[in-house]
């Protein structure tokens, strides 16, 4: 065994870290191609109340946070009924509600009397804390996730790429989208308190969008996104191990780098 | 006490009424112009900006406005609208908040008690406002408001029908940069007011509800501008008298604003109105007189010794009293700025451990007053071990000090020599009998005791620092820990309890499992009515019977 996976806590971490990019990688190739990035980095914040709020209650985190996101999914779902994605008032409504909820978030933590720690652990996570149980519970969210998507994905697609055609054809497009924000919002709950909020939108926005500058093929598109996902999460926590600075600054700067490099390849 | 007579709440009123309006004009063509996304990013950017300027030993407003015009600038060259805009703007944030990790990281493995700054850049700070922020963000402000104010007509030409716009001469390519560096600079100084990740508050939700009230363009700038400024307003008026965290009151007054915005339009500008005259009427927060001498300690640990000194001759009122309140990162409400203002004495620790502290020092002048800083009485400089009450001869001078500062220097010595017997002896048995004996922990708050008893801490410095500050240790220094604890190298495991982190109480499981005896330790006083040296000489004994009695 490498002298990288001789502690339990890099191999909890790498087992998380690879779930966890596995199901980023499949959920955010639709959240890129609806064009929800900014729905999905609003549902990973707002974790951050729920979190505090679970904590000021002293009751599971994965409670509090399940709760959160969950609402935020039905109140970005229901200001946005009427809407198209990305119209400037669903904009607006969105951005008013992560403002409240990051405010909330801030309000718990002052009032639970928590530091400066458990703010940052909400926010940025403790890739290199995790628990087995930490591990088991991702596995069941994971395959949870992944599961609910594959059922949805091929009537999702559609959806996704032609909403006034897929409606004609009878498909339930609201209900869809619908279903689609929960499971990212679920996904998101389970696996924030694991990586935090920035990672999980790191790896929900930039290999999948990276991906769709390699290939239009939707099932290729997948399996690169995913690829894209776990090598960037294996070598940020290579590199964390080896060189001493925070994982997510890894994570988040390789995700970025092969985002660019996509591009780049695409220029040429 | 009336509002305006403290320095920080004028301070707050006035730089962040000019935030505010600056960004209630900006937000108006944001959220017209769909550009939400890119304002968050640059609050992100903000925040990365922020840190690294601090960092580099820079202005840190300067840094955030630099690198906000900088990427505001990027993203015009990015182009495109809709989606592959949104994608772009998203994984470039997500990377510049990674950045900013990166920094953060750096900064508190470097420097001590920086839990402050990541969370006061993150979440405003506008009741501790620096005197460099208040004059640098008010004319910036007013400077963006004029600036806009001239290109709005034009602007919102462009916005509103592009092709005809551009087709009738308005020079599109010149304006929308104009556009983008007064997003980035009105990012910039939100960041001051209400934080990296709250901005929306004034540049999102108050534009939003006056889009919702009316559509007229000038009527709907001013009730943007209007909305924000009483936000700001109202929201610090509430945070003087129920000492929650002023972001969040401006936060949940803006969004009240567009709750109402969606039932009923005219009602919000009354209500708002009616709320602030309300607020600035309500009767003031009677002062203290009783004849004593107030102390006023920035930790309980302090107040303790302050009070034992002090006698019924002074009255002491402890800042942090809470213990699961982490001194490091306290975030002092006005409440605490009024006791600070009114002080006669104040005993703040120093070495970076209570910045706020100082600077609700600074904040509130007082002639007369005098202040114990006890960092700098014991030589202890910023970046150093701040946990000083846990070292005997540092407390002991402080006993000392204290007397001689309250002109009770008899009390003082008998404190010590009495008060003080049980502590000392308990600490030379463990001189005597463990001298040399290899111990760990997890924070630097044991390392005086460490040298003060004479045992042999050998968990890496760097480790104890970074649980301290809260922040990630390294993974090398994480694996020499486990090292430690698994070949049984450390005859005793000390842990903070007011700290326990998963990280924290992962490896305290750990130890136990291998039979390594487990002694927690307290940041301040558990319980907290306890006396200084009943609390320390506990967790003396219990280090003592750990050790083998």
């Amino acid at each position: 065994m490498p002298d990288l996976l001789q502690y339990q806590f890099m191999q909890n971490a790498y087992a998380a870290g690879t779930l966890v990019a596995l199901l980023a990688g499949v959920a955010g190739y639709f959240i890129v191609l609806r064009g929800q990035s900014f729905i999905a980095h609003t549902l990973s914040q707002i974790g951050f109340p729920g979190a505090a709020a679970a904590a000021l209650l002293h009751i599971s985190p994965v409670a509090g946070l399940l709760a959160f996101c969950g609402a935020g999914a039905v109140a970005i779902g229901a200001a946005g009924r009427d809407l198209d994605a990305g119209d400037r008032r669903e904009s607006a409504a969105v951005g008013s509600i992560l403002a409240l909820a990051l405010g909330l978030g801030i309000l718990f933590v002052r009032l639970y009397g928590g530091s400066a720690q458990s703010v940052y652990a909400f926010l940025f996570g403790t890739i290199l804390g995790i628990t087995q149980r930490d591990v088991l519970l991702t596995v069941v969210v994971v395959l949870a996730g992944i599961g609910a998507l594959a059922a949805i994905g091929r009537p999702l697609l559609f959806a996704s790429v032609d909403p006034v055609v897929a409606e004609a054809r009878g498909v339930p497009v609201r209900s869809l989208s619908f279903a689609f924000l929960l499971v990212v919002a679920l996904s998101v709950a389970v696996t924030v308190q694991i990586v935090g909020t920035l990672l999980i939108f790191a790896l929900l926005v930039a290999p999948p969008a990276a991906a769709l500058q390699l290939t239009a093929h939707p099932a290729f598109g997948v399996i690169a996104s995913v690829a894209l996902s776990v090598a960037v999460t294996w070598a940020g926590l290579a590199l964390a191990y080896y060189t001493d600075f925070p994982v997510g600054f890894y994570i988040t700067t390789l995700a970025f780098g092969v985002y660019a490099g996509a591009r780049l390849r695409r220029a040429l | 006490m009336n509002i305006f007579a403290l320095e920080f709440m004028r301070i707050a009123f006035v730089t962040g009424g000019c935030i505010a309006v600056a960004a209630g004009l900006v937000g108006y063509f944001v959220v017209l112009r769909n550009q939400v996304f890119t304002a968050d990013a640059l609050g992100h950017v903000a925040f990365t900006g922020s840190v690294g300027g601090v960092l580099a030993g820079i202005n840190l407003l300067l840094s955030a406005l630099a690198s906000c015009v900088a990427v505001a600038l990027a993203i015009g060259t990015l182009g495109g609208r809709g989606r592959g805009r949104d994608v772009a703007i998203g994984t470039v944030f997500a990377w510049v908040l990674g950045v900013g990790v990166l920094f953060l990281s750096v900064y508190t493995t470097t420097r001590s008690a920086a839990g402050n700054l990541g969370v006061s850049v993150l979440f405003g700070s506008i009741l501790s406002l620096q005197p460099f922020q208040v004059a640098g963000s008010s004319l910036a402000s007013i400077a963006t408001c004029v600036v806009l104010v001239l290109v709005a007509r034009p602007l919102l030409f462009l916005t509103v029908d592009p092709d005809v716009a551009i087709a009738r001469g308005v020079p599109s390519g010149a304006l929308v940069a104009i556009f983008l560096v007064l997003v980035a600079v009105t990012v910039a100084l939100a960041v001051q007011a209400v934080g990296a990740l709250l901005i929306f508050a004034l540049l999102v939700t108050p534009a939003a509800a006056a889009q919702n009230i009316t559509s007229r363009p000038a009527a709907g700038l001013v009730l943007s501008a209007a909305i924000a400024l009483g936000a700001v307003w109202i929201g610090l008026v509430l945070a003087f008298y129920v000492s929650w965290p002023a972001s969040f009151l401006i936060t949940a007054v803006a969004f009240a604003a567009y709750l109402a915005s969606l039932v009923r339009a005219r009602a919000v500008a009354v209500a708002m109105a009616a709320l602030l005259v309300a607020g600035c009427g309500i009767g003031s927060p009677p002062a203290g007189s009783s004849g004593r001498l107030h102390v006023v300690a920035a930790e309980n640990f302090w107040g303790s010794i302050a009070a034992q000194v002090g006698g019924g001759t002074v009255s002491v009122t402890t800042i942090i009293n809470n213990p699961d309140a982490d001194p490091h990162d306290y975030d002092p409400t006005p409440a605490d700025a009024r006791a600070i203002a009114q002080a006669d004495y104040v005993i703040v620790n120093g070495a970076g451990y209570d910045p706020w502290a100082s600077k609700l020092l600074d904040a509130n002048p007082v002639d007369g007053r005098k202040v114990l800083d006890i960092a700098k009485l014991a030589g202890v400089r910023d970046g150093d071990n701040p946990h000083m009450w846990y070292s005997p001869t540092i407390v002991q001078r402080v006993i000392l000090k204290m007397g001689t500062d309250l002109g009770l220097a008899d009390r003082a010595q008998q404190l010590w020599s009495d008060g003080f017997a049980e502590y000392r002896n308990t600490i030379a048995i463990i001189r005597q009998k463990y001298s040399g004996t290899p111990v760990g922990a997890t924070e630097s708050i044991f390392a005086y005791m460490a040298q003060g008893t004479g045992l042999d801490l050998i968990t890496p410095s760097a480790y104890l620092n970074a649980i301290s500050e809260g922040a990630d240790p390294s993974a090398s220094d994480k694996a020499t820990v486990i090292n430690q604890i698994d070949t049984k190298q450390i005859r005793v495991f000390v842990f903070n309890s007011q700290n326990s982190t998963p990280e924290v109480q992962g490896l305290v499981d750990r130890a136990r499992a291998r039979g390594i005896p487990i002694v927690s330790v307290t940041e301040t006083l558990v319980p907290a009515e306890a006396s200084f040296q009943a609390w320390q000489t506990a967790e003396l004994k219990a280090l003592l019977a750990a050790l083998g009695g």
